[in-house]
């Protein structure tokens, strides 16, 4: 059947196992034996035969999963100093460690070597507002547990849990009161007596009980008065229990319960499936009280009766799981610094892209710039030069219209000498000049030096000549044969003189 | 079972910690970022000079307006060169100096001096003489053809014909003149050199 699973309750002086399957929410025992043995268990090595024992024992092919009992795995209740609201914050492995160093005194082996299971129970002595928090500690040797992991590996099985029989049976299923009803449930074992005090299907309060199931008849009353205070005490701390509930192989003992109802006034019976509302079924006839750690530690296991796990598995250590964290720590922060890093390589290179990108656009743009500037520089050139060519063209024309519009120099000289000269002087000779032709070289005589200098000065005044340079007056005998055939003197003045015209 | 390894103490943890760090952050920035960084740097002073350069051209644009002041140029340069081909149509061409001479001969009989005249072209004239004022263009003196005239003749008639040589219909240009009396009856002769 799917689910199943054996529980092997190793007690002192016999091997008991349950098969418990799930159906719906309740738990069937189909299977439950129970072999004595002589030697007991007391060192890591010695479960294989006894395993092999209670297996033998089963009709049928035991299922892969098992969880065990045994009195080596330890249930303690520690208290600490931290309220409960601050201990409800703590991790796994803080807890832990705060319950290791609360447990350690009280081990008969080191603390580093104990595997540990950490309950916070719901119902706390001292109320939500104490000062301190009570922990529900279960506890075995590492070495314990690789003993029976491995005796159960060799028998082609799987350990789930070690459990702890001292408080396993507190959740055997017994729950059959109304919803909010207080039952006590007493476990006595061969080797230890524990109680617990149970609202539904939860376990509030955990204690051993000193007293211990023996032979002496003697010894029957103390176990019944200690469990008679236990009860009184569970009664002060949580309230009166509707019953006590009497399980594990001490139950059997003839009128225990009888004496437990006597002594502390409340209905006492004997653990049985049929006081367990359904919860619990047997397909293999009545299974007695010897069987309900088993059944208590099944049902925990499968899920169906507690909310917590009251056992220890081969979890990590606590020091393994630092260092695992530290290595996750490291990756974490190689691979957040390298994210980090990496889209810092991608802004920067990003932004160089961009920058790229920029100055090759700006660059073209330079160029464009650049093109149109020395365009420009050679229209501007073209201007000068049209320009240039525009002054000389209107030069060459204002020549021309001088040149067109100017009378001859000589004309306009002889034009003007004629206007000015007196009737006693004569030209004989003009010359202009090779280096300008507004100059002229005049050549002439006259009867009287007066009207020479007379003559040059009207030159000068006139309106066409610019200046007169007089070259001299000077007499000249010019000779002629009188009428007597002599010669006679016949004196003149010869004069040269420069005239420059005016310009046009 | 084998002894549980002895866990590392905080500091050895934060050693480990910090150490990768420390270390991809040291290579990280000496190999990767550093040069990256550089060449954005880099990248980046250079477009920034680039900005600056265009927009100082974009300030002080060359081409603002030169199109159409080239063009006013051209236009202006079309309508002087116009009044240039005309002005220089007034210019004798080799063509036109048969006709040229032709009007002074003609003005010379006019004036009774085709008797005495004497017109002959220079060849010899290979440079232009200085009788133009300085900045006079090339085109006045320069491919221009030389003659030399020589007329006889009274002062009544030597002055008109001199003062027609400026009234043709293309220009003449009189240079070196020299009138000198000949004789008794006070006849002019005349030489010059005609610039046609």
């Amino acid at each position: 059947m799917a689910g199943d699973i054996i529980a092997i309750d190793l007690d002192r002086d016999a091997v008991r196992a349950v098969v418990v399957s799930t159906h719906g929410r309740s738990g069937v025992v189909t299977e439950a034996v129970e072999t004595s043995i002589d030697t007991g268990f007391g060192g890591m090595g010695e479960h294989g035969p006894a395993f092999d024992t209670a297996l033998a024992a089963l009709a049928g092919q035991p299922p892969k999963r098992v969880v065990v009992l045994t009195s080596q795995a330890r249930s303690f209740t520690c208290d600490l100093s931290l309220p409960l609201s601050q201990v409800q914050k703590l991790g796994r492995e803080k807890l832990e460690h705060a319950a290791r160093w609360e447990i350690e005194p009280y081990l008969d082996f080191p603390a580093s070597e104990a595997l540990l299971s950490v309950a916070i129970p719901q119902h706390q002595p001292g109320g939500y507002a104490s000062k301190t928090t009570t922990l529900q500690v279960c506890v075995a040797p590492r070495e314990l547990y690789a003993a029976i992991e491995g005796a159960c590996q060799v028998r082609g099985m799987k350990l789930l849990r070690l459990y702890a029989p001292d408080n396993a049976f507190a959740y055997s299923g017994v729950g059959a009161l109304e919803e909010g009803g207080l039952e006590a449930v007493v476990s006595l074992r061969n080797s230890s007596t524990a109680a617990a005090m149970k609202r539904g299907q939860e376990a509030l309060i955990f204690r051993s009980i000193p007293a211990i199931v023996g032979n002496d008849p003697s010894s029957a009353d103390e176990l019944v008065w200690a469990i008679a205070d236990t009860v009184k005490d569970f009664t002060q701390a949580a309230g009166v229990p509707e019953r006590v509930i009497l399980a594990d192989a001490g139950a059997a003992i003839p009128t225990l319960a009888e004496q437990v109802k006597l002594q502390s006034g409340i209905d006492a019976a004997v653990w049985s499936t049929s006081y367990t509302n359904g919860m619990v079924k047997s397909e293999c006839g009545t299974i007695g009280p010897q069987y309900a750690s088993a059944v208590g530690a099944a049902l925990q296991e499968l899920g169906i009766c507690g909310s917590d796990k009251h056992g220890v598995d081969n979890r990590i250590p606590v020091a393994h799981t630092l260092r695992s964290n530290l290595h996750v720590a490291i990756v974490t922060l190689i691979i957040v610094l390298g994210g980090g890093l990496g889209l810092n390589y991608y802004t920067v290179h990003s932004r160089t892209k961009r920058l790229a990108s920029d100055q090759s656009d700006l660059k073209t743009t330079e160029q464009d710039l650049k093109f149109r500037q020395s365009k420009a520089q050679e229209e501007e050139e073209k201007i000068a030069h049209v320009e240039t060519a525009m002054e000389a063209a209107r030069k060459e024309i204002a020549w021309i219209d001088k040149l067109r519009n100017a009378k001859p120099a000589a004309a306009t000289l002889l034009e003007g000498l004629r206007g000015t000269i007196p009737y006693d002087v004569v030209l004989y000779r003009v010359e202009q000049s090779q280096a300008s032709d507004r100059e002229f070289m005049v050549s002439g005589w006259g009867w009287r030096a007066g009207s020479i200098s007379e003559f040059q000065a009207k030159v000068q005044e006139a309106e066409w000549s610019e200046f007169v340079s007089p070259g001299g007056i000077y007499e000249k005998d010019l000779g002629r044969t009188a009428a007597t055939g002599e010669q006679e003197k016949v004196l003149t003045y010869q004069f040269t003189m420069t005239i420059r015209l005016k310009a046009e | 079972m084998a002894k549980e390894k002895r866990r590392l103490t905080p500091f050895e943890q934060i050693g480990l910690l910090i150490a990768p760090v420390v270390i991809i952050a040291y290579v990280y920035v000496q190999f990767v970022y550093s040069p990256a960084n550089k060449k954005a740097e880099s990248l980046g002073s250079q477009v920034v000079e680039l900005e600056r350069s265009i927009a100082a051209l974009k300030a002080n644009p060359a081409d603002r307006g030169i199109r159409e002041r080239l063009e006013a140029a051209q236009k202006a340069e079309a309508v002087v060169k116009a009044k240039l081909d005309e002005a220089r149509s007034k210019l004798a061409t080799k063509a036109d100096v048969p006709s040229v001479i032709n009007q002074i001969t003609s003005n010379a009989r006019l004036n009774g001096l085709d008797r005495n005249m004497d017109i002959r072209r220079l060849e010899e004239f290979a440079r232009p003489p200085k009788m133009l004022s300085e900045g006079a263009p090339e085109i006045l003196y320069r491919d221009r053809t030389y003659h030399s005239l020589r007329v006889v003749g009274p002062f009544k008639n030597i002055l008109p014909f001199l003062a027609s040589l400026g009234s043709g219909s293309k220009i003449v240009g009189v240079q070196n003149a020299s009138i000198t009396v000949v004789n008794e009856k006070g006849d002019l002769e005349v030489t010059l050199l005609l610039r046609i």
